[in-house]
């Protein structure tokens, strides 16, 4: 089975820390969808697909009818399983109800809304299009598609623990299944780089600490470095990116991974609208061995070390002594053929990662 | 007129940036020793370094043919290395010359340098003219120079040519006076062999190639040889001459400079001072002043990447061809792996080969702190010399140890006389005397370990007095000392490759500002780090590198897995350049970060 990502490049407005495709003029959104839908029919042709998501971008700020079209032509060329996740990132401020609608009526049956944070006063600085009220009025809107994720941000500027605390408050409050944590990036290009803003990293770790042990309390598991969910709700189709499955990605600036081969489409929207999507191709069927152990450590389920060995990897003999060490260190676990991050390892994982790899 | 009165041997010494290379590309320019189009910028300065840093390292030497009033000279111009390091290769040329050009800057005056050279040309009884250059520049005052020449060196300057190297200007004026000043060589052709050797290099066809004065005597191909020193005898295969390029000739006379090959392997069987004569027809006695010398800088030199250790001994054995006094051997860290401990002349020859290995071998190295030759006596009566901290013998088994001093002649404007005894003080150097050259300059003489020296002492000289105050010095001997070897410990394991030798009272400062740099140069890693210094067992400074909070990409955005790729792939690229010791991971530059402390 092989999941589908979806992506649109149109927002209300830019937030400050935002790196993505997401500024496309809002006249070119007809043209756009078409191009999408056109994208679609070239490249998938049968099949079965596990998950859909589709994001940005704001899903939510398309016209009416257009995921309607998106998902018809999707069904119209592969099956998409009975159990299969669908979901659509909105903001709070462009869910309405007619959106709402055409969401149930598409079969969308999860949804990601963009919280951040419920500080008004932090939302504004970093030009988010919606504040706290229209959070809450888009979450009880949203109220026919049960499954939720709420995405929050950690080291916002002049973010405070308080300040996480209660967004956490509100979110479990309103008992969203999933959380999505994630730590603020200060990427180069942004408004926010452009403005000298730097991230502190050993405070954003104590707010990710202090997020976790928030939400264990809470009964909620993090599943992967960044998600958390209660009651085994964790998002598959993320999960599909950590487990090496087949994806497609449709849309400006997506990625494919299909066959062992890694297609990012074009980043630039007129040439995605004129009909030119791939813009590189790589062979990564060498690399499955290493995009598992960097993927798989990711999750709490941690590294199969069969499954690495099927890729060609035994990651015992090779690095053992590595292991070994970790593990006395208490930065990793090694039992019943699974290799897992500690908790307290979690984030700082990439130089254990690079070790290993 | 007979052979000899036509040949005049000389040299130029000068100071550097004060004209040596430029006017020598003058001579030869204006001589037709070169055509102008073949002409690039200080000819005779062969090796890129010496070009970029304007020093010569090399001695090149060259035959020029000038006719005057119908008479062809011959003029050989014996090049000298300008620096301290370099001084007993520098007196060697010397004796090879009757006659030195002094040029000293019109906008600058006598430089330290200068007169420690000049110094050896007066010892090796030299007739010395000054020749004032630069004088096209604004800032020019060649009175107040020619003054200072006579009074400051006292030699009589009121012929002395005024020129401008750079602009070609009273060229031939040099020319006329080398002529009428310098005497010409003096020798018996009839008499057995005596040629000195005053530098040599390593040719892949010839083997190595003696640079020598003929001093009596001649030599042609095939004649058996002896080298005096070493009573290794050989047989010719080519003598010539440079012009400037090596020219084959049937014979070297007495009065020439010239170059004999003779199949030999090594540039260490043609040190420079010794005499060359005939294996059977030996003459009565060699050349005097010859002296081995010896390394008296040291430090570890290793591949950064480990692997390249090899390239790094080939390399070393390249450069020891064509340099004598290059010593190396090789050694073993814990901390850095295999890698050799060599030996210098000096600061600037250590730097020289440091930047050749990494230039012309295109090696990434990862140098140890310089450190000196230490005599430890034993309480078991035994002396062992020691050169790499980590082999000075445990502190119970040690009586006493003695380091080289030196004494060092500091030449300086009197407003900066304050810093540098200062300076002095704080490199536990003894006073010795202060002379006013005359109102603008002094001289000060201190006694000072060379420890001291090779521990960042010119830079701090020069920072303290804006670059004015110059330094010569001369190894004096050995003389006890209260010193110790302080250990650096990352996460309580010693890293071998960090330890010094200091005096105990420097220890602590030391202790502090190693243990400060490497806080800032090692990064924060999975857990805390504690850099300590310690002398034995005591601790005398502590820092920590706290543990590492954050490293991770929090998103894998919308599939993309390629920047975490690259992420991870950067991070596991710079794990190649750390060095481990023990669990913990140091950066290359870690190392070298630490050689250049300011103790301030």
């Amino acid at each position: 089975m092989k999941s589908i990502y979806i992506h649109i490049p149109y927002c209300r407005s830019r937030c400050t820390y935002c790196s993505f495709v997401s500024g496309a003029p809002h006249e070119t959104m007809r043209l756009y969808v078409r191009a999408l839908v056109s994208e679609i029919k070239d490249r998938l042709t049968g099949g079965e697909i596990s998950s859909i998501y589709v994001g940005g971008g704001t899903p939510s700020v398309l016209y009416r009818g257009a995921l309607t079209e998106i998902f018809d032509t999707v069904r119209s060329r592969c099956k998409v399983a009975g159990d299969a996740e669908i979901t659509v990132e909105c903001n709070p401020d462009s869910v309405t109800a007619d959106f709402v609608d055409e969401l149930v009526k598409t079969g969308v049956n999860r949804v990601s809304i963009g919280l951040q944070t419920d500080n008004d006063a932090l939302l504004k600085f970093v030009n988010r299009p919606h504040d706290k009220s229209g959070f809450l009025k888009a979450y009880t809107l949203l109220s026919p598609i049960e499954n939720k994720s709420v995405d929050l941000m950690l080291g916002l500027p002049m973010q405070t623990k308080d300040d996480l605390l209660s967004s956490l408050d509100l979110v479990t409050g309103l008992g969203a299944p999933h959380i999505s944590l994630y730590a603020l990036k200060v990427e180069e290009g942004t408004v926010l780089y452009q403005s000298g803003f730097t991230a502190d990293d050993d405070f954003e770790a104590e707010l990710y600490d202090l997020a976790f042990e928030y939400l264990r309390a809470k009964g909620y598991d993090r599943y992967e470095v960044s998600n958390f969910c209660k009651d085994g709700k964790l998002s598959k189709h993320n999960y599909g990116y950590w487990d090496l499955i087949d994806y497609y990605g449709f849309g400006v600036s997506a990625h494919s991974y299909l066959d062992g081969y890694r297609i990012a489409n074009t980043d630039n929207v007129s040439k995605y609208i004129g009909g030119n999507y791939e813009a590189e191709r790589v062979d990564a069927r060498d690399d499955r061995a290493e995009e598992y152990i960097m993927l798989s450590l990711r999750t709490s389920k941690g590294l199969d070390l069969n499954r690495l060995t099927g890729y060609g990897v035994d990651l015992l003999r090779t690095k053992r002594k590595e292991i070994d060490e970790f593990v006395k260190n208490g930065f990793l676990t090694l039992s019943n053929g699974f290799l897992r991050l500690t908790d307290g390892a979690f984030y700082v994982m990439n130089g254990i990662i690079a070790s290993l790899i | 007129m007979n052979r000899l009165e036509k040949i005049r041997n000389f040299c130029i010494i000068a100071h550097i940036d004060h004209g040596k290379s430029t006017l020598a590309d003058r001579l030869m320019e204006s001589t037709g020793t070169v055509a102008l189009r073949d002409m690039t910028d200080q000819l005779l300065d062969s090796m890129d370094i010496e070009r970029e840093r304007g020093i010569t390292i090399k001695l090149t030497p060259v035959r020029m043919k000038y006719v005057r009033d119908g008479v062809e000279y011959e003029l050989n111009l014996i090049d000298t290395p300008g620096h301290v390091d370099f001084n007993y290769e520098v007196s060697r040329s010397l004796a090879a010359c009757e006659g030195a050009l002094l040029v000293v800057d019109a906008t600058q005056g006598v430089e330290a340098q200068t007169l420690a050279n000049v110094y050896l040309a007066i010892d090796n009884d030299l007739t010395i003219l000054p020749v004032i250059n630069k004088i096209d520049l604004p800032s020019a005052d060649p009175e107040s120079v020619k003054r200072e020449v006579e009074e400051v060196i006292g030699l009589d300057a009121s012929d002395a040519p005024l020129i401008s190297a750079k602009e070609g200007l009273n060229i031939g004026e040099v020319l006329d006076k080398i002529i009428d000043f310098f005497p010409h060589p003096r020798g018996d052709e009839d008499a057995p062999l005596k040629a000195l050797i005053f530098d040599s290099y390593y040719d892949n066809y010839k083997g190595a190639v003696c640079l020598v004065r003929i001093k009596d005597g001649k030599v042609k191909v095939g004649d058996k040889i002896c080298m005096m020193a070493t009573n290794m005898t050989y047989e010719v295969t080519e003598v010539g001459i440079f012009s400037p390029k090596p020219t084959p000739s049937d014979i070297l006379s007495v009065g020439d400079v010239g170059y004999i090959c003779a199949s030999i392997k090594n540039v260490s069987e043609t040190a420079p001072g010794d005499t060359i004569t005939f294996a059977e027809n030996r003459c009565s006695a060699p050349c005097p002043g010859y002296k081995k010398v010896l390394p008296v800088v040291y430090c570890g030199i290793f591949p950064a990447d480990g692997s390249k250790y090899n390239d790094l001994r080939d390399a070393l054995e390249r450069l020891k061809l064509n340099d004598a006094a290059l010593y190396y051997e090789q050694e073993n860290s814990a901390a850095l792996g295999f890698g050799f401990r060599c030996g210098f002349l000096g600061l600037l020859h250590m730097e020289i080969i440091e930047e050749r290995l990494e230039r012309e071998f295109n090696l990434d190295l990862i140098t140890t702190a310089p450190g000196v030759n230490y005599k430890v006596y034993k309480q078991s009566g035994e002396v062992v010399t020691v050169t790499n901290p980590s082999n000075l013998p445990p502190v119970q088994e040690i009586d006493h140890i003695e380091e080289p001093i030196v004494s060092a002649d500091i030449y300086t404007p009197p407003d900066y006389i304050g810093a540098i005894m200062d300076l002095c003080q704080e490199k536990r150097g003894e006073y010795k005397d202060m002379v006013y050259l005359d109102k603008t300059r002094v001289k000060m003489s201190y006694i000072i370990p060379l420890n001291e020296i090779v521990y960042d002492f010119f830079d701090s000289l020069k920072s303290r007095s804006r670059g004015y105050a110059s330094l010569d010095y001369e190894i004096k001997g050995y003389r006890e000392s209260d010193l110790v070897k302080l250990d650096i410990l990352l996460n309580n394991e010693i890293c071998d490759a960090l330890s010094i030798i200091v005096h105990r009272e420097k220890a602590y400062q030391r202790g502090r500002s190693l243990t400060e740099k490497l806080k800032e140069v090692i990064p924060r890693q999975m857990f805390e780090i504690p850099i300590q210094a310690s002398i034995g067992s005591k601790v005398i400074a502590r820092e920590t590198v706290k543990a590492l909070r954050k490293d991770v990409l929090a998103k894998c955005y919308g599939g993309d897995i390629s920047r975490k790729k690259k992420l991870l792939e950067k991070q596991k690229e710079g794990k190649k350049r750390m060095r481990q010791v023990g669990t913990v991971q140091v950066p290359s530059e870690a190392f070298m970060s630490v050689l250049k402390l300011d103790d301030k």
